[in-house]
């Protein structure tokens, strides 16, 4: 027993000792001398060595430390390893595109590409194994001998088999990252997902989302977390879009095919957002595909879409993405053969990429949108007259009448990217974003009375328009694997026209002009507006717990006014084993611009505005926090729970005005306080060939408007206040030629305010009878459900493919209260033909007088069916 | 403009329609209270009928109450029906009750019938200082070119100090005339007597139109009210809070068209009778408490129709959620202390009896 212990002891030269005595030993072991800087650190213990070389001893020794050791004869030259910095971008091989949030890692030292497919990662010099990874891609492992820092762009190969939980690495959303309540929406989901009409939709595919309810059913509104839907800050590439829906909500203005990463932040909002209380929905679009022209077609029951991108000229990409509704191309046609109505929207995004190096890229978007709603009516007719000579005339009479109704964004932006030295990133994007809607009556009479002519033409015109010209820049620091620090500031001038007017009078006899007169011209209420930012946030890594604290501080100026705000931002990430991670977070967002909306629908009449000496800044503080677990390969669980609080919100007032101009909106709107709470639920499978979630919300949100102009100054529930919300969607692909999806979604109902007797009132002007209403937004309405289902088949061309989408809309045919209003049951009283009367109510089934209520369903079931080529 | 709704009302015929008939909710019968007493006037009405949820009816069986600082001052069981605005039957009944009630007085008006009981419990607001009031008169001339002179108003209103106060400014006119009667002739009026002498026959305070669109405060846009053009507020009840001027002082600058005090009306007049006419134009402050302003400002819009398309107009605006302070029922009583102010235009002689010469003085 005693040869064996002393047999062990031998095969170890020390059980643990220092450092320095461990160099000794191996000294008189081997007969070597070290020979290193003496400000070289040396501290600290070491396990025992078990080398049976000097070689796999100093291996042993010296491992997990940032020592280097050279063996030159009977000297071992020790060196402090050197950082060097790894950076570059991360980019599909097949089309070019830089790839947004893909897992770069080197050993333990990770990072993920920024917004521009951006990576940094600071790493000993020396040999290593570089990793990247991303959903969609196959894994590409690089072997780099690191001396200096060094500039390596990876290109990953497209392979659809590879699922999320098959990619490791730090995320930017999801469970991996450090903010709750970021979600990513991958591409797989807008594209597949059924929406009406088989109208890929990405504002739709967010409400499919835990926490994010929809308005109508059919609207693309989003309502996150108990906020109005012009809470939401829409931004393509960075840049803000103040109505981001065609067709009264019924389609968002992204065209999925231009559209590369979607991220929705509800709550933990980074520091470098502001402007909005409730969401931040950052869409990023295709910069275009560097390895040659490559596009698509798609025909749909609606909309024809196309899309092309490619290289001009070695370091120059665009991307051009158009969509239009079938109704705009019989416009070319229609209008000039006397169609006397249509409605149509279009889309059309551009944008060009030049690569001036390693280290600049700019970048130039532009998008427009537009939608046009016009009525045109003409009418002849011919009679005799008598003048006052009773001598007869003939008279014709020709009566037209038009109707215009236009509105859309324009946005356009210059960016530039430049990495300073691998660590520095930088953006800086000057970008101008405006909306505009413009309503245009006119009627015109011509009257010929044998050959004497006049003319009566009047015409009316109103516009509403907003715009934005902002300078921003921002920064992102990365001086070590587990910080990243990010900072930047921005300037915006806003211009407010809520209200512009003009009603003009033009008469005209015999061909000589009588009167052209402009009665009433109003360039409208001007209201600019300043507003700046800087912020300031540090993602740092601390083993298993992450933090990123952040200070975002906004000066918005208007009407003569200050408001400064100061907005502290903190996520908390802890993992507390390698399945389960515990999450916190708090934010303060403020918002200086309102849309002021109808009750349900949102019509392009709204109005925004910004705020003024009497209307301050909307703000809200969200505390929030989740448990998520990741035990189960290829599932996710999490559970999140929140509360909001909402300062200086907006509700109209009591019986309100449908269309005020800027001179009365603050009269007819109420300032006041909100809360909102709940809970959300998700499981999410990843992996495998079918994948999807099931999410259930539970929550609640409320208002009071303590001025007592709306409801008595007591509490009530917001419109949208949904108790309830179940998502369930599937994505099941069967093989390379077949794939479904599915869609149910279920949502308590909304609230409406419904009368529940009769009474009468008193105003200044006298008695009326009234119907009696105890509160605001007392009843809920039916709930809505809904199961869209879709398929697609594919085959491969020579060159690209051919997808046939079949889908169907609602299955069941849900009856979904997509427009509610109430009624009085009257009775109603016809004369026969025979001389008697006969006398019903309106509704049979209840007493005359009682109020009830009337659901109107818009949307049943709807097949569809589009054709798409890619080539 | 009504066209834009059109865009919406599209959808509507292509969507199908289903009725729900929500539980009702509440009593089936309760009683309906509307009021507004004001402080000058001794006799009160109290408007009651009983709310249902299929109609209001007729409340005639009821016994309504009226106590002034928890002392009972008048009961009655009587009254009256009351017709609307077209002559129309109506449901509610006017209760009167005769109360001296001052500004300050606690008021509680109970009314009790079949169906229970329901109470109100109300303050009368704080007096507002009289207004001080001067006038001049401006030459005008009408469409046809005639001389269609204004009196401007300017009336300096001090706020109740130390608390937040709303206001109504009523304008009136009251016109006095006397008839002078000689005596020993009594013609075939049975109500002269031979003695003779000055007899009073018109007693009259009437409502003016005055024009606030010169006034910035009441009407900051200086617009008037246009039934074409209903979302324009013109705040043609003269209605303000002291929210711009707490404890201080605003003036008022209110015009109305002299003829509108000089108006005659119905009065038979006699060539060997002499008359004698006396013209003043009442201020009345009238102090209010803040529901009860607030729910006149938000009753002043509802007469318009939106759209005129009753499913438009239903998805597009809220509805108005009254003020209720009506236990046991609903309703709204309130209590206005009223300040009057006086701009007395004097007394002039008429001998020949024509009221058309007003004085242009």
């Amino acid at each position: 027993m005693l040869t064996a212990v002393l047999l062990l002891a031998s095969a170890a030269l020390w059980a643990q000792t220092t450092l320095k005595n461990g160099m000794a030993a191996l000294e008189e072991k081997y007969g070597v001398r070290f020979v290193y800087d003496a400000s070289l650190p040396l501290e600290g213990r070491v396990e025992s060595v078990t080398g049976t070389d000097l070689e796999e001893c100093l291996e042993q020794l010296f491992a997990g430390r940032d020592i280097r050791y050279e063996i030159k004869g009977n000297h071992v030259v020790l060196r402090k390893v050197r950082k060097v910095t790894l950076s570059g971008y991360v980019t599909d091989a097949s089309t070019g595109e830089t790839l947004i949030g893909a897992g770069v890692f080197s050993g333990n030292i990770g990072a993920v590409t920024n917004s521009y497919g951006f990576y940094s990662l600071t790493v000993p010099e020396g040999d290593i194994e570089l990793s990247v990874s991303y959903i969609g891609y196959g894994r590409k492992t690089l072997k780099l001998r690191l001396e200096k820092d060094w500039t390596q762009d990876v290109a990953l190969i497209p392979d659809a088999r590879i699922r999320a939980a098959e990619v490791t690495g730090w995320k930017d959303t999801g469970i991996g990252a450090t903010s709750l309540g970021a979600l990513e929406i991958p591409q797989s989901v807008i594209r597949r997902a059924p929406m009406l009409l088989g109208e890929a939709d990405v504002l739709k595919s967010l409400q499919l989302l835990p926490g994010v309810q929809s308005g109508s059913s059919g609207s693309s509104g989003l309502y996150v977390r108990g906020g109005g839907p012009d809470e939401n800050l829409i931004l393509m590439d960075g840049i803000p879009m103040y109505n981001g829906e065609h067709l009264l909500g019924l389609f968002s203005v992204f065209a999925p095919d231009a559209v590369k990463k979607v991220t929705l932040y509800k709550s933990s909002f980074p520091a470098r957002y502001g402007g909005r209380t409730s969401s931040i929905v950052d869409v990023r679009m295709n910069d275009g595909n560097a390895e040659g022209i490559h596009g698509s077609v798609t025909v749909g029951l609606l909309t024809e879409k196309a899309h092309v991108e490619g290289p001009i000229g070695p370091n120059t990409t665009f991307s051009l993405t158009g969509r239009v509704l079938h109704s705009g191309l019989v416009e070319l046609v229609g209008r000039p053969l006397g169609l006397p109505a249509n409605y149509f929207f279009y889309d059309v995004h551009a944008k060009v990429s030049h690569s001036f190096g390693p280290r600049d890229r700019v970048f130039a978007d532009y998008y427009r949108g537009k939608d046009y709603f016009r009525t045109d009516s003409q009418e002849y007719v011919f009679d005799h007259h008598y003048d006052d000579n009773y001598a007869a005339y003939d008279r014709y009479t020709d009566t037209r009448s038009q109707f215009r109704l236009r509105w859309g964004n324009t946005v356009a932006g210059l960016r530039w990217n430049h990495v300073f030295g691998g660590r520095l990133f930088s953006n800086t994007t000057l970008s101008w974003s405006g909306y505009r809607s413009n309503m245009l009556t006119m009627g015109e009479e011509n009257v010929d009375d044998d050959g004497y002519r006049t003319l009566t033409r009047n015409e009316f015109q109103y516009f509403t328009t907003i715009g934005d010209a902002t300078l921003r820049t921002d920064f992102e620091f990365t001086p070590s694997p587990a910080q990243t620090i990010r900072f930047g500031a921005g300037v915006t001038r806003h211009v407010f026209i809520p209200d512009g007017m003009s009603l003009s009078l033009r008469e005209e006899a015999d061909g000589k002009m009588v009167r052209d007169t402009l009665l009433h011209r109003s360039a409208g209420t001007y209201m600019p507006g300043w507003e700046a930012s800087v912020y300031l946030e540090d993602e740092i890594s601390l083993g298993r717990v992450s933090l990123n604290p952040g200070l975002h501080f906004a000066l918005f100026s208007a009407s003569g006014k200050n408001y400064p705000s100061f907005q502290p931002r903190l996520s908390a990430r802890w993992a507390v084993t390698d399945s389960w991670t515990l999450k916190a977070g708090y934010s303060r967002m403020a918002q200086y611009v309102h849309r002021l909306p109808f009750a349900r629908v949102n019509l392009p009449t709204d109005i925004w505005v910004p705020v003024t000496d009497r209307i301050p800044p909307q703000e809200s503080d969200q505390w929030s926090t989740g448990v998520y677990y990741t035990g189960i390969p290829g599932w996710s669980l999490s559970a999140e729970v929140y509360y909001k609080d909402l300062r200086n919100i907006l509700e109209f007032r009591n019986n309100r005005l449908v269309f005020s101009g800027a001179d009365q909106w603050e009269k007819t709107i109420a300032t006041g306080i909100g809360r909102a709470y709940g809970a959300e639920w998700l499981v999410e499978k990843t992996a495998g060939n079918l994948t999807g979630w099931l999410s259930y919300t539970l929550s609640r949100s409320e208002r009071r408007i303590p001025d007592g102009s709306i409801n008595d100054g007591r509490w009530f529930p917001y419109v949208n206040d949904r108790r309830h919300k179940i998502s369930v969607y599937g994505d099941y692909t069967l093989n390379d030629r077949i794939d479904f999806s599915a869609t149910w979604q279920f949502a308590s109902g909304d609230r409406m305010t419904l009368p529940t007797r009769h009474s009468f009132t008193m105003g200044e002007d006298g008695l009326q009878e009234q119907l009696y209403i105890p509160s605001r937004n007392n009843w809920t309405v039916p709930p809505t459900h809904r199961l869209d289902v879709s398929v697609n088949f594919r085959k491969k061309k020579a060159r690209g493919e051919r997808v046939w989408n079949v889908g169907v809309y609602n299955l069941y045919a849900a009856r979904n209260p997509d427009f509610m209003i109430y009624n009085e049951n009257r009775r109603w009283t016809r004369t026969l033909p025979d001389g008697t009367t006969q006398s019903s109510l309106d509704q049979e089934e209840i007493p005359e007088g009682r109020i009830y209520a009337i659901k109107r369903s818009v949307f049943s079931v709807l097949p569809s069916v589009s054709y798409t080529r890619t080539f | 403009m009504k066209k834009i709704y059109l865009i919406i009302a599209c959808f509507l015929p292509l969507s199908c329609e289903t009725a729900l008939f929500p539980d009702p909710v509440g009593p089936e019968r309760e009683i309906a209270l509307q009021a507004r007493i004001l402080t000058t006037d001794t006799l009160h009405t109290i408007h009651a009928a009983y709310s249902t949820h299929d109609a209001l009816e007729s409340a005639d069986d009821l016994t309504v109450a009226c106590y002034v600082n928890g002392k009972c001052m008048a009961v009655t069981s009587d009254s009256e029906p009351e017709t609307g605005s077209w002559g129309e039957e109506v449901a509610w009944r006017a209760y009167r009750l005769r109360a001296d009630i001052q500004p300050g007085d606690s008021v509680r008006i109970e009314a009790t019938g079949r169906e229970g009981s329901a109470i109100v419990r109300v303050k009368a607001p704080d007096a507002p200082p009289v207004p001080v009031v001067s006038v001049e008169k401006i030459p005008r001339k009408d469409g046809g070119g005639f001389d269609d002179p204004v009196y401007r108003f300017r009336i300096r209103v001090d706020d109740l100090s130390g608390q937040r106060n709303w206001y109504r400014m009523v304008t009136l006119g009251r016109q006095v005339v006397d008839e002078y009667r000689p005596e020993g002739h009594p013609l075939y009026l049975h109500d002269w007597t031979e003695e003779g002498g000055w007899f009073r026959v018109l007693d009259k305070t009437m409502d003016i139109q005055v024009d606030n669109t010169k006034d910035p405060f009441l009407n900051p846009d200086g617009r008037a009210a246009d039934s074409r053009n209903p979302d324009y507020l013109a705040n043609q009840y003269n209605m303000f809070s002291d929210e711009l001027f707490e404890d201080g002082t605003v003036n008022l600058t209110l015009e109305a068209r002299v003829r509108d005090y000089f108006k005659i009306d119905n009065l038979a007049t006699y060539s060997i009778c002499s008359y004698r006419r006396s013209i003043a134009a009442l201020f009345d402050l009238q102090s209010l408490s803040r529901e009860d302003y607030l729910n006149s400002r938000m009753l002043e819009m509802r007469y318009f129709s939106l759209t005129g398309v009753p499913y438009v107009d239903g998805l597009l605006s809220e509805d108005i959620v009254p003020p209720d302070n009506v236990e046991g029922g609903i309703g709204f009583v309130t209590v206005r202390s009223v300040s009057r102010a006086v701009c007395d235009f004097g007394e002039r002689e008429l001998p020949d009896g024509n009221f058309f010469d007003w004085p242009l003085e």
